[in-house]
């Protein structure tokens, strides 16, 4: 029995377009897992939403959540804790990280176990470090403390008060991360071309010569890549703060990611902290434009 | 412009010995080729002379200065490495004036040196350039000009030539012995290749297994071979080997016979070689045919290379190999007995691999 001719078409066009369709589920799930939700949330960015019995209602007040976010007493200090905190941390960790993987890459053993160690703070679930750090900076008992008694200097409120706060956190971010800088830099110093660095030897190059004009201009690439990273994150920061200060004391170490989750879960403020989270987008956004920037005028050179 | 001399030099990588009493006295203004089998030690050697490698023991001097101590820049030596290793971030014009900028030369001189270097390896038109927009060649000159521009004691190289493809290998092979000629510096120069050796150095050094086989100019290596290695490494195709054995008593009034393991007597010997097995070796172009010779074989293979052709037979002693002038026509096949041109065989004591005569 011959099938008929449109019967035939039908399969031959699913057939041809096959692999189209079976891209479908992807397609389906990328849409209502991260584009819907980011298009909710530019909407709710303009919006007031008031919950009454069991629904929600939504009202377009663009200009109320400006308002929310221009007279939002602490946001100032978030944002330039923020940025501190960005600052500083990726700039700590990124010459430690490098510094490291210089130091390791030029040891002759004990590479692969150097490595392994390095790898630790990483797989430490957020949490554990949280009440790790917790209490290792307790007032009265605190391993820092007591290493400071050691030496005569007196006990250090280091979560407590506001001028240690903050950098108390950036310390531990530094311990954190450090690590992840080093992975990624130890590789690229191990896939460094050893002729070339040996011509740049015998070309007439001390060690600090050797290293600022051949070693990192080869390691460029690999520090951006690191460095984005780090930036990205750093923003994103969250954990760390939340478990150890709370932001305090007061807004000694607000910082905005922290500051987002109190309006939305503790103030219930849905479209003033939707459009400060379309605004941490675009900031997070512009970072990675410039470092794209910077990295393809580099590969270009 | 200065001269190098290696000292009953030792390197030991742990437990491995790499080279052992290594002695060399290279001459101002010579070009030394350094040539062996690859694991043999020449780059480990070279590598010591310019300070990539300590010094296990012994000493190596530049112009009569002891250099065992000094850092690979306080040894004033400019070297060329197999990946040219330019440096990857910098342009032609600054690859070549990285060492210049080091010496806090002024920018005036920098690029009068560098104007006349690119002149001469004619890099004008490539100096903006990064390497990677580089070919193979190109890159090869820009590494040779890095060297240049320095006006270093010693030139390096290590296996400059090998990343090349064969025809660009022979035309740099010239051009590096012309700049030679022209500039007149010590160079050391360390190759795998023997037509390389053969073709470009003022004296060779054939090493094997961390030793110095032989010393000499080409072509006395490879008329007067020091050990059967030598003899063997040198020259292409290989020289041809026979296992045989000098009779005690002469039979003829020309010396003893030297009876190969088949039986045929390919020479007398009147030189003062104690009786016994011998390596007999000789030269694709000291076998000829002979109808009367002592070496009865078949044509096995026949490489026509144009101007001369080379023809295998496949002899009771082995597959030898002879050099044959065209208008003979040999066809595989064909039987043919072959004769060793008097005075041209090299004997080798089989237990020691030496030159008996």
């Amino acid at each position: 029995m011959n099938p008929q001719p449109g019967h035939r078409d039908v399969v031959g066009w699913l057939n041809a377009t096959f692999r189209h369709w079976s891209l479908l589920p992807a397609v389906v799930l990328f849409a209502l897992l991260t584009v819907f939700p980011v298009i909710n949330l530019f909407r709710m960015s303009v919006s007031t939403i008031v919950f009454k019995g069991n629904a929600d209602f939504w009202s377009f007040t663009p200009r109320r959540n400006w308002d929310a976010l221009l007279s939002d007493p602490s946001l100032g200090a978030a944002v330039v804790n923020t940025l501190i905190f960005v600052v500083v941390a990726v700039t700590v960790e990124m010459i430690l990280g490098l510094g490291l993987a210089l130091l390791v890459g030029s040891m002759t053993r004990g590479k692969g176990l150097m490595r392994t160690i390095m790898i630790v703070p990483i797989l430490v679930p957020p949490v554990a470090i949280g009440s790790m750090f917790k209490l290792m900076y307790n007032y009265d008992f605190g391993l820092f403390n007591q290493l400071l008694a050691l030496v005569g200097i007196g006990p250090v409120s280091w979560l407590g008060s506001t001028s240690m706060a903050l950098w108390s956190v950036i310390i531990v971010d530094i311990w954190h991360w450090v690590p992840f800088v080093f992975l990624i830099l130890f590789a690229a110093v191990e896939g460094l071309p050893r002729e070339v660095l040996e011509a740049g030897r015998v070309d007439g190059a001390n060690r600090w010569q050797l290293l600022r004009r051949v070693t990192l201009p080869l390691l460029m690439p690999a520090i951006t890549v690191a460095l984005l990273f780090r930036a990205i994150l750093a923003f994103k920061a969250f954990d760390e703060v939340y478990l150890l200060t709370g932001g305090g004391p007061g807004t000694a170490s607000e910082i905005v990611s922290l500051h987002l989750y109190r309006i939305f879960f503790e103030q219930n403020q849905l479209g003033y902290g939707a459009l400060l989270s379309v605004l941490t987008i675009l900031a997070v956004l512009t970072l990675l434009g410039i470092g794209r920037r910077l990295t393809s005028g580099l590969r270009t050179n | 412009m200065a001269s190098v001399s290696v000292r009953n030099v030792d390197k030991r990588f742990g437990d491995v010995s790499v080279l052992q009493g290594i002695d060399l006295d290279i001459a101002d203004g010579e070009f030394v080729v350094l040539v062996g089998a690859s694991g043999c030690g020449k780059s480990t050697l070279l590598r010591m002379i310019a300070g990539l490698e300590s010094i296990t023991s012994g000493d190596i001097s530049i112009g009569g200065r002891r250099v065992n101590d000094l850092e690979p820049r306080e040894r004033d030596i400019a070297m060329v490495f197999q990946s040219y290793a330019l440096y990857p971030h910098l342009d032609v014009r600054d690859n070549m004036s990285f060492s210049l900028k080091l010496r806090g030369k002024t920018p005036d001189d920098i690029a009068a040196q560098i104007g006349q270097t690119s002149g001469v390896l004619n890099l004008d038109h490539l100096l903006e350039r990064f390497p990677r927009q580089l070919s193979g060649g190109q890159r090869q000159r820009v590494a040779m000009g890095r060297a240049i521009v320095r006006h270093p004691q010693v030139f390096l190289f290590d296996e400059p030539l090998s990343n090349l493809d064969a025809q660009l290998r022979i035309a740099m092979r010239t051009e590096i012995r012309a700049l030679h000629q022209r500039l007149g510096a010590t160079s050391v120069y360390v190759t795998h290749d023997q037509v390389e050796a053969m073709t470009m150095a003022d004296r060779m050094v054939v090493m094997n297994g961390g030793r110095v086989e032989q010393i000499g100019a080409p072509l006395d290596v490879y008329d007067q071979p020091q050990t059967l290695y030598v003899a063997r490494f040198i020259g292409a195709p290989s020289i041809n080997v026979v296992d045989g054995v000098i009779a005690s008593v002469a039979d003829s009034a020309t010396g003893r016979p030297l009876v190969t393991n088949s039986g045929a007597v390919i020479a007398t010997i009147d030189a003062p070689v104690p009786a016994g097995p011998v390596n007999a070796a000789f030269r694709p172009e000291h076998l000829e045919p002979d109808d009367r010779g002592a070496l009865a074989g078949t044509i096995a293979v026949v490489e026509n290379l144009g101007h001369q052709t080379y023809v295998f037979v496949e002899t009771a002693d082995g597959r030898l190999c002879l050099l044959l002038d065209r208008s003979r026509r040999p066809r595989t096949g064909d039987a043919i007995r072959l004769a060793v041109r008097p005075g041209r065989l090299h004997l080798f004591d089989p237990a020691t691999g030496l030159r008996l005569a």
